[in-house]
């Protein structure tokens, strides 16, 4: 792929990652359903992984999760680069091992992905002890289940994308 | 894989290891925000007002359609709370006067907190589930500073200032998992500490901790900061006692608390910048 092409790619994901984070903060942050909203930020790291690979997915996943790093306060100072590198990769390792990338692998690492987000504030709640296992857990289902149902929609983005960026 | 880890994977995690340590660093050893973080903030802080203008006036819209009602009926209720709130303010008058006369004649000196405040929108509220943060759009630049106390109009406690930029800054919620304030039972001035809970924050609560055997509580106690250690003013309201619970070990109590404060429909809040308590 030449450079110009590549530019072309990433500024396309890039609007497309942009309109996803509008979406979530003017308007997701705002619809609670089962008491949590959708978070879709993991899953779109996931999506783009899973179409990417590894080496386009992880650069992607260490850029948007320093700059998120950077912009939102989470746990910890680096709590969306260590953990959107890891979904990355393994969303990436997914579709090269598991499933080829197209809709099922999509819900499988958006789910992932998610998971791994829920896992890491897991560990650095129980670290500072705050919250109980029952709260923690009512907390991931409920919040897995309300954001996968965007979770065909990101793909559906994503591959749009994907597709038209795509030279063989 | 082996390719990838082979060509580009190790520089990934290099970079991904040295950006980790990078921010860290930078957060630990800066006082409101990191540099980074500080610059991310002011060059996005345009468009998260512009969003945030856009979502209010949108919800705006809305609401007068679909409240006008509710409105009306508020409007009475309030006319006839000012008005009774009047009749308490005259009283309170004689009252403040007794208590100076008074104080006066026993050699009392004067307890009074100044307060300075900065009004400030709410700009962004946090993404994720599991915190509950707000960013608004006061910094440095207007005073404002870390462990801030941030209040809503009626001067309930909203939170406290965790990072701080030029132009904006990050509350943490009084309902947040990692929030943690001394709190006093107005009543019985028994002295707690008010922390926010994990399995509490879908529904909004926190707790009240470190509660002593003997206590006295019963719902609707209200819980103010206790203002001891100077760091954050005695006084605030924090909110009321909805229910007394045994913790799961059956040797201490802990107290639910709902908050005054309806943090969903917050769009405007006031940053403490300064106090005084002068005793």
């Amino acid at each position: 792929m030449s450079r110009r092409d590549l530019t072309v790619k990433w500024a396309l994901y890039g609007a497309a990652v942009l309109a996803v984070v509008l979406v979530q903060s003017l308007i997701l942050n705002y619809i609670r359903v089962l008491s949590v909203h959708p978070f879709l930020l993991p899953m779109l790291v996931g999506v783009i992984a899973a179409f990417e690979g590894p080496q386009g997915g992880c650069t992607f996943g260490l850029v948007f999760g320093a700059l998120c790093d950077m912009t939102t306060q989470a746990a910890i100072p680096c709590f969306y680069t260590l953990d959107f590198v890891l979904i990355a990769f393994l969303s990436a390792l997914i579709a090269k091992n598991l499933i080829a990338p197209g809709f099922f692998c999509s819900l499988l690492v958006s789910a992932i992905s998610l998971l791994v987000t829920q896992l890491f504030y897991t560990l650095i709640f129980t670290y500072h002890s705050i919250g109980s296992p029952l709260g923690i857990l009512s907390l991931m289902g409920r919040e897995l289940l309300v954001s996968m149902v965007l979770s065909p929609l990101l793909y559906l983005l994503f591959h749009h994308v994907y597709r038209k960026t795509k030279t063989d | 894989m082996k390719k990838f880890f082979s060509k580009n994977g190790i520089w990934i995690l290099f970079a991904t290891v040295i950006i980790a340590v990078m921010l860290c660093v930078l957060s630990a050893f800066s006082s409101g925000s990191s540099a980074l973080s500080n610059v991310a903030g002011v060059v996005t802080y345009p468009f998260r007002a512009g969003a945030s203008a856009v979502t209010g006036w949108v919800s705006g819209i809305s609401e007068r359609f679909s409240q006008v009602d509710a409105l009306q009926q508020e409007n009475e209720a309030l006319k006839k709370q000012i008005a009774e709130m009047e009749e308490d303010i005259l009283q309170s008058k004689a009252d403040s006067e007794e208590n100076q006369r008074l104080r006066t004649l026993l050699n009392l000196r004067q307890q009074r907190h100044d307060f300075s405040y900065e009004s400030a929108t709410i700009i962004e509220r946090s993404a994720s589930n599991w915190a509950s943060i707000l960013t608004l759009g006061k910094g440095t630049e207007q005073d404002v500073a870390l462990n801030d106390c941030v209040i809503n109009a009626e001067g309930y406690l909203v939170g406290v200032v965790t990072q701080v930029g030029l132009n904006w800054c990050t509350v943490t919620t009084v309902v947040d998992p990692s929030s943690q304030l001394g709190a006093l039972v107005f009543r019985t001035n028994e002295v707690g500490v008010a922390s926010g809970d994990l399995s509490l924050l879908s529904t909004g609560q926190l707790r009240l901790n470190y509660l002593s055997n003997q206590q006295t509580l019963i719902n609707g106690d209200l819980i103010v900061t206790s203002g001891l250690g100077g760091y954050y003013p005695s006084g605030l309201v924090i909110g009321s006692v909805g229910e007394v619970k045994t913790d799961d070990s059956g040797l201490s109590q802990y107290a639910i608390i709902d908050p005054k404060v309806d943090l969903s429909s917050l769009t405007e809040v006031f940053i403490i910048t300064h106090f005084d308590v002068v005793k």
